[in-house]
């Protein structure tokens, strides 16, 4: 089964640490990450019609690349179901150990390692704002 | 007028209004010279827009609300 992992626009470094902020929809939790679409099974044009992205362009990447990724450089990610729009993750990145401690910002290696394999493609659906 | 790198999937949590950090954060303290109220240009990669920052004190948090009628897509 694909499981995609969606964002809008493009997935590169600056944007990926960047958008690595706390999910303030949980104040009792330490719930910090990238927002995603994320549902298995659905296709990336579904996904990114349930993100109602802005952004002219879409990123996606099947879940398991992304975790071999990151993986390779010492670290797990998490696919949080969070409040949001659509199928809305948190994607959560954590130390590989067993602390499996969160991060609460994105070391720069992991961040180099997801903006290198993203893959890019017009947004189908854009959403224009009012 | 400033340029802040910003990820527009934080709309996806409040489509009003971007989320650019908290404070205690990198993300956030980078914004520790503006003030709320500040005009800025928000550069989402392959979109920009004019937005208007505001700093949330109960959360500590600095958003940016986009005024759209600015956005512009950049040649990726």
């Amino acid at each position: 089964m694909d499981e995609w992992v969606v964002r809008a626009g493009i997935a590169d470094l600056p944007r990926l640490m960047a958008g690595y902020v706390r999910h303030l929809g949980y104040p009792n939790q330490q719930i910090f990450g990238c927002s995603v679409q994320y549902q298995p099974g659905l296709s990336v044009d579904e996904l990114a019609k349930a993100g109602q992205f802005p952004n002219g362009q879409i990123s996606f990447v099947q879940r398991l690349d992304l975790e071999a990724a990151l993986t390779s450089l010492g670290y797990h990610i998490e696919l949080r179901s969070t409040k949001g729009m659509g199928f809305h993750h948190t994607l959560m990145v954590l130390y590989n150990d067993a602390t499996k401690a969160p991060l609460t910002t994105l070391p720069i290696d992991a961040a180099q390692a997801m903006a290198g394999i993203f893959q890019r493609k017009k947004n189908p659906f854009p959403m224009s704002r009012p | 007028m400033p340029r802040i790198i910003a990820d527009f999937n934080t709309l996806q949590v409040d489509p009003e209004k971007v989320l650019l950090g908290t404070v205690g954060t990198p993300n956030g303290d980078r914004l520790c010279t503006f003030h709320s109220g500040d005009r800025v240009i928000l550069d989402g990669g392959d979109l920009e827009v004019e937005a208007t920052l505001l700093f949330d004190d109960s959360l500590q948090a600095w958003f940016a609300i986009p005024d759209w009628k600015t956005q512009r897509e950049i040649a990726a």
